[in-house]
C-alpha cells in the first residue's frame, strides 16, 4: 500500500513504540505537525526553545531507558538542537532527532532555513544521515532507533526534506534492520574475564570503579552483587554514582577533581583497579602518567576506541557492563580485603566528606537536607558548583537516582532534562538543582512546565555568581572574578541589593510557586509546600553563601595526590 | 613515527568521505594521502589512506574507524606483504 510519507512517519512512531515526543514546529515540518494533529497515542511537547527540547529528550531517555524522541524544523531550529546533541553523545543517551529540510531541489541553494545540519552534527552524533528516496524512509527510521539505541547508545540525527515527506510512497515499516557495517557486539572475551578475575584475586589492594557505563546498561543490581561477593570496595565517577547505594559499606565515594579524599588516595595507592563503563576523562585521572601508579589495570567498556586511549590498561575487556558483570560474578570469589578496607575506612575518617566553612546556608545541609525529605525521587542537576555538592553529598540507591550532564558539562541542562525525567516518570518525584547562572539558561521552560501541568521541585542555589568559574578565579586568578559576578553591570552598581531576575516574581509570571529560602527552617517549609503541588512547578531559591567554594579539589592536570582539602585556605 | 598505509571497504553513500576526513580533523589526525574509488559492489567503495604515526594513535585511529556506522572493514596494509597479496588479489 502506498502512503504519504508523514503517514508512514507516525506509524513508524508508533511501531516503535514512541508516546512522547517533543517537537517545535516550522515551515518545513508543518505537514508532519499535521499528521501529528490527527492522531492521539502519541503525545507532543511543545518546549519554547529547541535546545530545552533536546535536554528534555535526553532526560525523558535518561530516566526510562527508552530512545528519546526530536523533532524540530530545518534551519535555525536544526542548529539549535546542537548542544543538545553533543550533550548526549557524550553521556552515551539514545536519543532520534528528526529536523525538517527544504526541498530537495534547493539543497545547496542558500535557501531560506536550509543548513546542513548533517554535516554541522557529523562529529557528535553516533550517526547522521538525510533520506533523499521517500522509499528508503521506513528503513532509515528503522535504522535510526536501531543505532541510537543498541551498542554504546548515542544521538542519531535524520534529516528529512520537506518534498520527499510529503510523497507518496512504500507504506512499509521494516519489521527488522541489518546493517553490515553495524554489528554491536555485547558478550565479553571469557579468556580475558578469567585473566580478570585472577588478576583480582591476586591482588593484596584491589579496587573497582563504577562508571556511567554501569547505569546505562542497567547493571546495578548485578555490580553490587559482584562487589558483595569479592569484598573489593568500590569508587565511581560522577556519572556512576549510586551503581552500588551509596550507604554500602564497601561504597568509598566519588574519586578525581571533585572526589573525596578516600577515593582518591585509594586509587593512587591500590594494586588492582577494575573499571566498568569509564573512559577515564580527565576530570577523574587529573595528571594521567601519576593515575593508580601502583596498580594493574582491568578496563571494561562497550567502545573499543575508549581502551587504552587515555590510560594504558593491561587487560582490556570490550563488552556491556551487564554481560562482562555476570561473567566476573561466575569466575570470582570472595576475596580477602579487610586489611586494605581498613586502611581505606581510616583514610574516610582522616578527611571526611564535610562542608567547607561557609558564612551563611550551607549546600551541603541543603543537600543533606534532601536526602532525609524524599526516599524515593529522580535528581536532575545543572552544571556547576551545586552540580558538584550534589555529586558529593547526594544519597542515592535502588530508589533514588540523578541525571546530571557529565561528559560535555552542559549547562541549561538541567531544568529541562527534569521535565523529560518528570514526563517518562510521572509517578516519581522529580527534582531539579540548578544554580542561579544555568537556571537563566533554559527558564523560559517553565511555560512548558506550567501549561504541562508537570509538579517538578527546582531548587535554584543563589551565589550570586557563575560559581565553578569564580572558585578557580579565586583559587588561581588571585580573586580577580571577570566576567562571573551576575549582578555586574551599571544597574547592579546602583542597586547591589537586587538580583536581577527575581526568581520569585518570574516564577509567579509563569503561574508557577515561587519561594525564596534563606536558611534550612525556612527550606524545611518549603519542601512542604512544594509536595503538596501536584500539577504546578515550584521554584525554590536558596540563597547561599556567596563565597562557598567546592573542596576537596584537585586543580586541572595535577595528580590526585595533591588534594586542596581547605585546611590551607 | 613510522609510514602506514590503510584501506577502508565503505558504503557508497554521500557524506561517507567527508565523515572519515571529518573524523581525522576533528581528532587532529593528519593523513598523507587518501584516494577514493569503486569496488565491484556497486554499494560499497574503497578508501586507501595514508599516513604516519606512532603505534598507539596508529591503533586509535583504527578504532576510531571502525566505531563509524559507515565503515564495513577496516584493513591495515602497512606490512608490504600484505600490499602484495592484496594486489594479487
Amino acid at each position: 500500500m502506498r502512503i504519504k510519507g508523514t503517514e508512514l512517519f507516525i506509524k513508524a512512531l508508533r511501531e516503535e513504540n514512541v508516546d512522547t515526543l517533543f517537537a517545535y514546529p516550522g515551515a518545513a515540518v508543518i505537514t508532519l505537525f499535521d499528521e501529528l494533529y490527527k492522531q492521539k497515542d502519541i503525545r507532543v511537547i511543545l518546549p519554547r526553545h529547541e535546545q530545552a527540547l533536546v535536554h528534555e529528550a535526553d532526560g525523558f531517555a535518561r530516566s526510562t531507558g527508552k530512545v528519546g524522541v526530536c523533532l524540530v524544523t530545518s534551519g535555525p531550529g536544526a542548529t539549535n538542537i546542537v548542544t543538545g546533541i553533543a550533550t548526549a553523545n557524550y553521556d552515551s543517551v539514545p536519543i532520534v532527532c528528526f529536523c525538517g529540510q527544504v526541498r530537495r531541489d534547493l539543497i545547496g541553494n542558500d535557501a531560506f532555513q536550509e543548513v546542513d545540519i548533517v554535516g554541522i552534527t557529523r562529529g557528535i552524533t553516533k550517526h547522521s544521515m538525510m533520506v533523499t528516496d521517500r522509499n528508503q524512509l521506513g528503513r532509515a527510521i528503522k535504522e535510526a532507533f536501531y543505532i541510537a539505541s543498541t551498542g554504546k547508545p548515542g544521538p542519531v540525527v535524520v534529516d528529512l526534506p520537506v518534498d520527499m515527506i510529503n510523497e507518496m510512497g512504500d507504506g512499509q515499516y521494516p519489521k527488522d534492520v541489518q546493517i553490515r557495517s553495524y554489528r554491536p557486539n555485547k558478550a565479553a572475551h571469557i579468556g580475558q574475564i578469567k585473566r580478570a578475575a585472577a588478576l583480582l584475586r591476586e591482588a593484596e589492594k584491589p579496587l573497582l570503579l563504577a562508571g556511567g557505563g554501569i547505569h546505562v546498561s542497567g547493571s546495578e543490581a548485578e555490580f553490587t552483587q559482584l562487589a558483595e561477593q569479592t569484598r573489593i570496595p568500590v569508587i565511581s565517577t560522577v556519572m556512576g554514582k549510586g551503581s552500588i547505594p551509596t550507604s554500602h559499606p564497601l561504597y568509598i565515594g566519588n574519586l578525581g577533581m571533585h572526589g573525596c579524599f578516600a577515593a582518591n588516595r585509594a586509587v593512587m595507592e591500590c594494586d588492582a583497579l577494575c573499571s566498568i563503563g569509564s573512559r577515564f576523562n580527565d576530570r577523574i585521572t587529573g595528571r594521567v602518567d601519576q593515575f593508580a601508579p601502583k596498580a594493574k589495570i582491568i578496563h571494561i567498556d562497550i567502545d573499543t576506541a575508549s581502551i587504552s586511549r587515555n590510560v594504558k590498561v593491561d587487560i582490556p575487556i570490550v563488552a556491556d557492563a551487564l554481560h562482562a558483570i555476570i561473567e566476573l560474578i561466575n569466575y570470582t570469589g570472595e576475596h580477602n580485603t579487610a586489611d586494605w578496607r581498613k586502611e581505606i575506612e581510616a583514610w574516610q575518617r582522616e578527611y571526611p566528606l564535610k562542608a567547607a566553612k561557609s558564612k551563611g546556608f550551607s549546600s551541603a545541609r541543603i543537600i543533606e537536607l534532601m536526602n532525609r525529605t524524599f526516599t524515593e525521587c529522580i535528581v536532575v542537576t545543572d552544571v556547576g558548583q551545586h552540580q558538584m555538592w550534589t555529586a558529593q553529598y547526594l544519597e542515592l540507591n535502588e530508589k533514588k537516582k540523578l541525571l546530571t550532564s557529565g561528559g560535555l558539562g552542559t549547562m541549561g541542562y538541567g531544568f529541562p532534562a527534569a521535565i523529560g525525567a518528570k514526563l517518562g516518570n510521572p509517578k516519581k518525584r522529580v527534582i531539579c538543582i540548578a544554580g542561579d547562572g544555568g537556571i537563566q539558561m533554559n527558564i523560559q521552560e517553565l511555560a512548558t512546565a506550567v501549561l504541562e501541568e508537570i509538579p517538578i521541585i527546582i531548587l535554584i542555589f543563589n551565589n550570586c555568581y557563575l560559581g565553578m568559574v569564580r572558585q578557580w578565579q579565586q583559587l588561581m586568578y588571585d580573586r580577580r572574578y571577570a566576567g562571573t559576578n551576575l549582578r555586574s553591570g551599571n544597574y547592579g552598581r546602583n542597586k547591589p541589593e537586587q538580583y536581577i531576575p527575581d526568581f520569585v516574581k518570574l516564577a509567579e509570571s509563569y503561574n508557577a510557586v515561587g519561594l525564596r529560602v534563606f536558611n534550612e527552617n525556612e527550606l524545611i517549609t518549603a519542601f512542604e509546600a512544594a509536595q503538596k503541588e501536584e500539577k504546578r512547578p515550584v521554584v525554590i531559591e536558596c540563597v547561599i553563601d556567596s563565597e562557598e567554594i567546592v573542596l576537596p579539589m584537585v586543580k586541572a592536570g595535577c595528580s590526585l595526590n595533591e588534594m586542596i582539602l581547605g585546611d590551607e585556605l | 613515527m613510522k609510514k602506514r598505509l590503510l584501506c577502508l571497504y565503505v558504503e557508497n553513500n554521500v557524506g561517507v568521505l567527508a565523515k572519515i576526513a571529518g573524523l581525522f580533523a576533528g581528532k587532529n589526525y593528519n593523513l598523507d594521502s587518501l584516494t577514493v574509488g569503486p569496488t565491484n559492489d556497486i554499494t560499497i567503495s574503497i578508501m586507501t589512506i595514508s599516513l604516519t604515526s606512532g603505534d598507539e594513535l596508529f591503533e586509535q585511529i583504527k578504532k576510531q574507524l571502525n566505531r563509524c556506522v559507515e565503515v564495513i572493514k577496516v584493513e591495515d596494509l602497512t606490512d608490504p606483504e600484505a600490499v602484495t597479496e592484496d594486489d594479487k588479489l
